[in-house]
Order: C-alpha cells, then sequence, then structure tokens
C-alpha cells in the first residue's frame, strides 16, 4: 500500500475523526462568516436611503457616494490619504528592498539586527509610538506635518516589506548572481538583470502591504495629523464619534475598494510582470527558434564533421569545433600556493593545481576538504589570502569573475528561473556583446551538442534533473571559455542517471577539448572522468595523479581508503630496499609480506601494506596450517553479494582486515565463519606509512601484536 | 530602527522628565482608582482575547492545514484576506449591526422578540467582537506556519505505537505546536494591549481601554507626563509579557 494510501486508511475509517472533522468545518464556516460579515453590511448600507444605520433598510439609493465626493472636507481627506500611501508605499519599498538585501546576503552583525526590527512592532503599541512621535513634534514644532505621518507609516509597514522581501531575497539562490557573474556581468549588473527581476513581484507585494497598512493606519495619523486636514480613516473615526455623518456607509465602502483595488493592482501587476518576463521569451524565443533551426541546418554538417576530429595523443590537439583559438585560449590553469582562511579555520591550505590545455582534473575530497573553496577561488567568487591564479600565462587573481573567462556549472545549475533554456544559454553570449545572429547560431550549436536543441522554449523548471544539468553546461561552455569548472555537477542526480551523464561529461570533454577543473566526493566519479585527480584533505593536497596511480599506488592510509576497498595489514617496516621499489613488512615474529614502497617508508616505522581486493587471489579454499610467502589465512567476516561479484571481508590470521572480491560464481568458497588462504602478487601490494594516532577506527578489531613495535 | 527608538525613548524620558519631574506621574497613575482600573480592564480585555483566539484559532488551524485541499486554502484566504479590511471600517460595520437599530435587533424583532430598540452596542462585549476580529486572524497567521509544518507521519507512528487519540495529541501533537502557540499568544496579547480604535467605537467611554486613555491624555488634556507614564506602563507590560513567552518558549526559536 502507497504511503497516501496508508495514511487515509488510518486517519479516515474512523467514524470518530469524521464527526471531529465535520464540527471542525462548521467552525471554520462560522469564523469566515465572522470575519466577512462587515464588509457584507456596509456595502449595501452605503445605498440606503434612510442615512442612519437602521433596518430594515427602506430603499435604495447611490446619492451618499455623490454627497460623499461633493464634499470638500471629504475629498480632501480621500487626497491626504492617497498622498500619504503613495508616498509610503515609494519610501518603504525602496528603503526596505535595501534592508533585505543587507539582512540576507551578510552574514555579519547586520543579521543581529533584524530580530530587534522585527519585534520592536510587535512589543511597542503604535499608540505609545505615536505618543512618542507627537511629543517629538511638540517639541521641534513641526507638528501637523504630512511628513511626519508617512515617516510613521513608513516605520510602522516597512516590517511587513523587509520580511516579504527577504523571503523573496531567500528563495532567489544567490548563486544565480554568481552564475551571472561568470557570465560576464558585472555585480551590479547581475543583481539587476537576476535578482531583482526575479524579486519583483514580491516587491509589488510588498509595497502593496504597505499601502494597506498606511491607509488604514488611524492612530499615528490621529496624534500626528492637523485636525484641519485630516486622512480619511481619521475623518471616520471623528465622523463615528461626534456627527455619524450619513456618508460613512459610502465612505467605509470606499476604503473597501481603495483596498480591493491595491489588492487588484498587485495581482495584475504580478501576473504581467510574470507574463512580461514569459511572454518576452516566447517571442524571442520562436524568432530564435526558427532561424536556429534553420541556422542549424547549415551548421549541423560541418559540426558533425569536426567533432569527430580524430583525437591524437595528447591533451593540447584534443580540440573540438568550439574551441577554436580566435581569442588565443588554451586552457591552462596554474593555481599556486592557495591560501583561504575563514576566520580561524584554514579551508584551502597552500593548494597547487595544476590543468593542462585539454585535461580533466578532478579535485576529489571528503566534505570539508576544501574542494569547493579552491574551486570558488579559481572562479573569483572568493579572494584567495595567499597564492595565485595563472590562466594561459595572465594573471587573473585579481580580476572579478567575468572578466577571467571561465565557465561554471554550478551544484544546483543556478539556472534563471525566468529565463528560458535558450535565454539561460544565449546569457553569456548576449552579455559579450554577440549580434543576435551569432548568439542565435552558437546557442543552437551548443544545445546540439548537449542534445537540448528540441528544448529551446522550455523553461528550467519544465525540465528533468539531467536536461538541467545539460543546460547548466551548455550555458557555461557556450562562449567557449578557456576552462569550464564544475562542482558536483552530478551530485544531484540520482545514481542510474549520473552514470548516464557522466559518460555524456567524457563525449563532451573528447569533442569539445576544454580544459575543466571537476570537484566531486565520489571517488567512482574521479576515477571514471579524470586525466588527473588531486585529492585534497584538510585543505591540504594529499597526492595526485593519474587515476590509475592514486588507485594502486595510494602514497597514505586516508588515500588508500577514500579510493575505495582496500586489505590493510599494519606491521613495522623491515627493510626497503635501494631503489626503493621493494619493502619488507613484519606483521609478527614469522610473517613478512613485501610491497611497493609509497611515500616516506623508512625501516623501522610502522607501515600499513595495502592490497586492493581485485587483487587478492584465493590459493587455497578452506586450508590451514601455515601461510607460505604471500599466502594469509583469512577467517571470512561477512559475504555480500553485489551482483557480478561477492564482496568477502575477513580478519587476517596475523591481524589487519582483507577484502577480496570473487566472482559470483566463485564464491561459494567463501563461507562466513571458515577460511580462506589468500594471496597476491607483492608488486600489486604497496606499503604506506601508517599514521600515528588517528586511524580512524580502523585498527579496533587488529590484535595488539600484529601492531609492530 | 532609529525611527522607532527615538520615539520610544522620547516618550520613556518625557514621563520623568515632565515637571513636576521624577516619578511623580507614576506615583499618580499608581494613586488613581479609575486609572488602575482602566488599566486593569485593558489587561483583563487583552487577555479574555487571547484565550478566545486560542481557543477557535487552535482547531481551525488543525482544520485548514490537515489535508483540507481546497476549502482550508479558501477558510486561510478569508482569515488572511479579513486582515486587509481596514479596522475602522469594520468597528463602523459592527456598530450598524450590534448598535441601536441595527441588524442583530431588527433580525430579532422578525423573529418575534422584542429588541428593535436593543443596543449591544457600545458595550464591552460588542468590543470583545471587535478586538476579535483582528486577533483570532492573527492567532491563526501565527499558528499557521508552525502548525503546518508538524510532520503528521509522527502521528501515525504514535498510533503504531498504541497511543490513543487524547496521548497522541498531548504527547505527540501539542509540543510540537507550543513555539507558535506562545508566539501567536504573545502578539495578540501584546497587541490588543495598544488597541485604540475599535474599544473607542465598539466599547464607547464607559468601557475605555488605555489606548483611548493616554490619546485624551496626551491630545485633549495636555497631560504629556501622565499620558507618557501610561505609555511607558503599556511598554513594559508588553516587554515583559513577550519575554516571558519568549522564555517559555525556549529562546523564542
Amino acid at each position: 500500500m502507497s504511503t497516501a494510501g496508508l495514511t487515509r486508511a488510518l486517519s479516515v475509517s474512523r467514524g470518530g475523526y469524521r464527526m471531529i472533522r465535520v464540527a471542525l468545518g462548521c467552525l471554520a464556516f462560522l469564523v469566515c462568516f465572522y470575519l466577512v460579515v462587515p464588509a457584507l453590511v456596509v456595502v449595501p448600507l452605503s445605498f440606503s436611503a434612510s442615512g442612519f444605520l437602521v433596518f430594515p433598510v427602506p430603499g435604495w439609493t447611490a446619492h451618499w457616494y455623490s454627497d460623499l465626493l461633493g464634499d470638500p472636507v471629504w475629498r480632501a481627506a480621500i487626497a491626504k490619504s492617497a498622498y500619504v500611501a503613495v508616498s509610503v508605499i515609494v519610501l518603504s519599498v525602496v528603503l526596505g528592498s535595501g534592508a533585505a538585501y543587507a539582512f540576507v546576503r551578510s552574514r555579519g552583525p547586520l543579521l543581529q539586527m533584524v530580530e530587534p526590527l522585527f519585534v520592536m512592532p510587535v512589543i511597542v503599541p503604535v499608540v505609545v509610538y505615536a505618543s512618542g512621535m507627537y511629543l517629538l513634534a511638540l517639541r521641534l514644532g513641526w507638528t501637523g506635518s504630512v511628513w511626519l505621518i508617512i515617516v510613521a507609516h513608513v516605520a510602522l509597514s516597512l516590517p511587513y516589506v523587509v520580511v516579504t522581501l527577504s523571503g523573496a531575497l531567500r528563495t532567489t539562490d544567490y548563486r544565480l548572481e554568481l552564475a551571472a557573474e561568470t557570465l560576464g556581468k558585472s555585480r551590479l549588473s547581475a543583481f539587476a538583470r537576476v535578482t531583482l527581476r526575479l524579486i519583483s513581484p514580491a516587491a509589488v507585494g510588498a509595497g502593496v502591504l504597505a499601502g494597506l497598512v498606511s491607509l488604514d493606519e488611524t492612530v499615528a495619523a490621529l496624534f500626528l495629523g492637523s485636525d484641519i486636514a485630516p486622512t480619511l480613516p481619521v475623518r471616520m473615526y471623528s465622523s463615528i464619534r461626534y456627527e455619524l455623518d450619513p456618508v460613512l456607509p459610502a465612505a467605509a465602502s470606499l476604503m473597501l475598494g481603495l483596498a480591493a483595488a491595491l489588492g487588484g493592482v498587485a495581482w495584475g501587476a504580478r501576473w504581467v510582470l510574470r507574463r512580461g518576463v514569459e511572454g518576452r521569451a516566447i517571442g524571442g524565443r520562436r524568432r530564435g527558434d526558427r532561424l536556429g533551426r534553420r541556422g542549424g541546418a547549415a551548421t549541423a554538417g560541418r559540426a558533425v564533421a569536426e567533432v569527430r576530429v580524430p583525437s591524437t595523443s595528447g591533451g593540447s590537439t584534443r580540440r573540438g569545433p568550439m574551441t577554436g583559438g580566435e581569442d588565443g585560449a588554451r586552457g591552462m590553469l596554474e593555481a599556486r600556493e592557495l591560501v583561504k582562511r575563514f576566520g580561524a579555520v584554514v579551508a584551502v591550505d597552500h593548494v597547487d593545481v595544476e590543468v593542462r590545455p585539454g585535461e580533466l582534473v578532478t579535485l576529489l575530497g571528503p566534505s570539508g576538504s576544501g574542494k569547493s573553496t579552491t574551486l570558488a577561488l579559481v572562479a573569483g567568487f572568493e579572494d584567495p589570502d595567499g597564492g595565485c591564479v595563472v590562466l594561459d600565462g595572465r594573471d587573473v587573481t585579481s580580476l572579478p569573475p567575468r572578466k577571467r573567462n571561465v565557465g561554471v556549472v554550478f551544484q544546483n545549475y543556478a539556472l534563471f528561473p525566468h529565463m528560458t533554456v535558450y535565454e539561460n544559454v544565449a546569457f553569456g553570449l548576449r552579455a559579450r556583446g554577440l549580434t543576435d545572429a551569432d548568439v542565435r547560431q552558437r546557442v543552437m550549436e551548443v544545445l546540439e551538442l548537449v542534445r537540448l536543441e528540441g528544448l529551446a522554449e522550455r523553461f528550467p523548471r519544465e525540465l528533468s534533473g539531467g536536461q538541467q544539468q545539460r543546460v547548466a553546461v551548455a550555458r557555461a561552455i557556450a562562449y567557449r571559455p578557456a576552462l569550464l569548472l564544475m562542482d558536483e555537477p552530478l551530485s544531484a542526480l540520482d545514481r542510474y542517471l549520473r552514470e548516464e551523464l557522466q559518460s555524456e561529461i567524457r563525449r563532451l570533454h573528447r569533442d569539445f577539448g576544454t580544459s575543466i577543473l571537476y570537484v566531486t566526493h565520489d571517488q567512482s566519479e574521479a576515477l571514471a572522468l579524470s586525466d588527473r585527480v588531486v585529492i585534497l584533505r584538510q585543505g591540504r593536497v594529499e597526492q595526485s595523479g593519474t587515476p590509475q596511480d592514486v588507485y594502486e599506488r595510494p602514497r597514505s592510509l586516508f588515500v588508500a581508503r577514500f579510493l575505495g576497498q582496500a586489505g590493510l595489514l599494519f606491521g613495522q617496516v623491515e627493510a626497503v630496499s635501494s631503489d626503493q621499489r621493494r619493502a619488507s613488512l613484519r606483521l609478527s615474529s614469522d610473517v613478512r609480506l613485501e610491497g611497493t614502497p609509497v611515500g616516506a617508508v623508512r625501516p623501522g616505522d610502522r607501515g600499513v601494506l595495502v592490497v586492493r581486493p581485485e587483487h587478492v587471489v584465493v590459493m587455497d579454499p578452506g586450508g590451514a596450517g601455515h601461510p607460505g610467502p604471500h599466502g594469509l589465512e583469512m577467517r571470512v567476516e561477512e559475504c555480500i553479494y553485489q551482483g557480478d561479484y561477492v564482496r568477502v571481508r575477513g580478519l587476517f590470521q596475523t591481524g589487519g582486515r582483507g577484502v577480496i572480491h570473487l566472482p559470483s560464481g566463485e564464491a561459494e568458497v567463501a563461507v562466513q565463519g571458515g577460511y580462506l588462504r589468500v594471496g597476491w602478487r607483492p608488486d600489486r601490494a604497496v606499503i604506506v606509512p601508517a599514521p600515528d594516532g588517528d586511524l580512524g577506527g580502523f585498527e579496533t578489531a587488529i590484535p595488539l601484536e600484529a601492531k609492530g613495535r | 530602527m532609529v525611527a522607532f527608538v527615538v520615539p520610544v525613548a522620547t516618550v520613556l524620558a518625557t514621563s520623568v522628565t515632565e515637571p513636576p519631574g521624577g516619578l511623580s506621574h507614576y506615583a499618580r497613575f499608581v494613586g488613581s482608582p479609575d486609572l488602575v482600573r482602566i488599566f486593569v480592564r485593558t489587561v483583563g480585555m487583552a487577555a479574555v482575547a487571547t484565550a478566545i483566539a486560542l481557543v477557535v484559532g487552535y482547531p481551525l488551524t488543525y482544520f485548514v492545514t490537515s489535508g483540507q485541499g481546497r476549502p482550508g486554502k479558501m477558510v486561510m484566504a478569508v482569515v488572511a484576506g479579513s486582515l486587509f479590511v481596514s479596522l475602522i471600517v469594520r468597528s463602523y460595520a459592527w456598530l450598524a449591526i450590534l448598535g441601536r437599530g441595527g441588524l442583530v435587533g431588527w433580525v430579532g424583532s422578525r423573529l418575534g422578540g422584542d429588541t428593535s430598540d436593543l443596543a449591544l452596542a457600545p458595550t464591552k462585549l460588542a468590543s470583545l467582537v471587535g478586538i476579535l476580529q483582528y486577533a483570532i486572524p492573527m492567532m491563526m497567521l501565527a499558528l499557521y506556519d508552525v502548525v503546518r509544518r508538524v510532520d503528521r507521519t509522527l502521528m501515525h507512528a504514535a498510533e503504531s505505537l498504541g497511543a490513543g487519540p487524547v496521548r497522541r495529541f498531548l504527547r505527540v501533537y501539542w509540543p510540537q505546536t507550543v513555539p507558535g502557540v506562545t508566539a501567536g499568544s504573545a502578539l495578540v496579547f501584546v497587541s490588543v494591549l495598544g488597541y485604540y480604535i475599535i474599544p473607542s467605537i465598539l466599547g464607547g467611554p464607559q468601557n475605555m481601554m488605555l489606548g483611548e486613555l493616554i490619546a485624551v491624555k496626551m491630545q485633549t488634556t495636555l497631560e504629556y507626563g501622565l499620558a507618557s507614564a501610561l505609555s511607558s506602563g503599556l511598554l513594559v507590560v508588553g516587554t515583559v509579557s513577550y519575554l516571558l513567552v519568549r522564555r517559555a518558549s525556549g529562546g523564542g526559536r
């Protein structure tokens, strides 16, 4: 049964609940009626012929409205209220968006001001606030000034405005701005083109809220306004208290109408703003699509022909059609000695990264290892505390992202939600001042490359995760950046899609030939994609090399464990051959193993022998007795069926843990609790220094005698 | 911020500096049975309004958030939308409904009662009716966000573990909504304390609340010191109750 079905079955199948629900429904109806009744009464009353609050209504007339609008006092009150409301709307939206932006985007001391700002209006009754303003005005001799009312209303409505706008800002991903910056916009322009556009519906809403607050506000206006020219609510209040003017119902209906009109304006404006964005997109898109298709047909042959450029050996010659040498970009990144501190934390600690032209280099590490920060330093989102970033021989360390000529694919893609696929991809090209025709041709070319040519007119939200990912890639490569930066671009996708897109990225990289710096925490992804892998740990480079190199010859226990399964045997290094190609490790008094020393392995130190499971072979199933050279007895702890193979974990009789991968068909030799004699070729095993202290809980099951020393 | 702090500081300062100065205005306030009565009435009114708003608003918010789909959304729209109906318009409308010759009296007399001269406004009850027009939506809006986020599967989990409806509500549901309850109560209580227009129109002079009293002292009788002292009293009660509630709900988060 589905979860929804279960929920329904659990909650509805009880008569008692249904009773409660009906009762609650009745209550809801009554409360709604209670809340709506005033509006229901006032409007008919304004057409009553009687002019007093008397029922039954003797007859119907509309002349109270003409009386209301004919009376100069009422007219002045309406005009004044409108003047105040409009001023309040403008002021509070301008001030409020500034404040909201500061609150949301800054993490500093400003943030601590947020709470008091919102709490103050709650715990300070308007009467108290108005009294204060009144006393101030008395002292300064400003009584009766309309500006006092405006200031008070702005202060009263600002919390609503700030809440509304900061809510909208918070849901607007700041990475969209970063994306716009890498695509070639200045910071201000990125804000205006992306963020401001996206929050404009909220700004309209906030303005309407401010207007409603101002129109309704009576107390402050009563204190601060002049007796001769009151605002509409104040005029109504004094009329109710002292004279009960027969035009009151008409005035009240007018106020209701004004509020409804403001609400309508908000609704309409939001609709227009949304439509405006989409409408333009549709128009442009149709044109673009048609021409694009024509252009696409014309260029398709060429593109296909050029895509198949045979990849001769060597990274630099692997060029597709897009990396034309027009601007001399070769895609050579040298980041030297990068340092980035956040407070006391050193997030990036003297990291060197080099990407040679056409290479795909992966920054691999667990979370918190500094890989994303390194990427941010290369992209220019963060300023380094030390070191430099050199791109194609040009020091770009102090340049903003848009001047670095890099493309960034963000973890969550950061696609502009208010633009179509076409416009997203065109964004960077337009920012670079290409002509419309060039933009169109280039966009369609790139979309074809990522196989999305049919979806140019869609909005990002109409695409699947995998498609969004491709759009993000297309947008980042459309303007032929010297270097493509990808920040965990596949982490939001499910495993199936991830593998598909991995090969897609490999294909793109091959055809396109761009240099790529790729960040991931997934070791299999790194091994599958990279020309070289840089493994980071706690802000430092732990090891770098080809995938095969780092997997088969890890320099440290950390790398060995991070890159996959491994059998680990702890012991004491006995001897290292003079050519550094062979070392022996003493596990116990009578067991010695040989392997290739990697890293700083010296005789007498503690060391770990690392052997990958696929290099371990079963020599004598169920065997007992003394182990021969490179034959060790292992007690099987568990067998995990993995489909194509069975992963067998066990404990060596000399201490230490072993992992073997057996083909599914041959796995019956391993029985839980049984013994296996296993071995490997000495050149398949490596010996790395054993770290002092921190073994990550790995050695807990190892008998003491096996730890050497 | 500045626009808020300065006037409030002015009020506090005036309450002690206005001649004859010192705490004399506070002494007058505390020494006058009339003033104290109004003060107590104001606090009582706020407490009653808060309690009713909670009793009505809590189940209603539950109703709105418990998978009612369209009807639930409509109820919430009416509740939130009603806050935009001008307070003065509403007070006036209730005067027309409850006052002498008003809708209630007329309906009563049509039903055969002798109610055509019935004047339910201005009375304390009418004042409460008017205040609740704001208190209930405010309470519901404060509750809404919290109640909406309550994980309903926890209720099923509790049920599968053998808890009956009462235990489920008290031990699982209610504790998750406490932050909303405290926030809503603080909001309603403090804002009702400062109400001026509604009680003034619907309650009449004999049911005057502190807000109107301050206005009268400030603008009509020009007793700035006393008015400031009253304002400060209001401020203190509001702040203290807010802080109490904040502490009760564990740091206000």
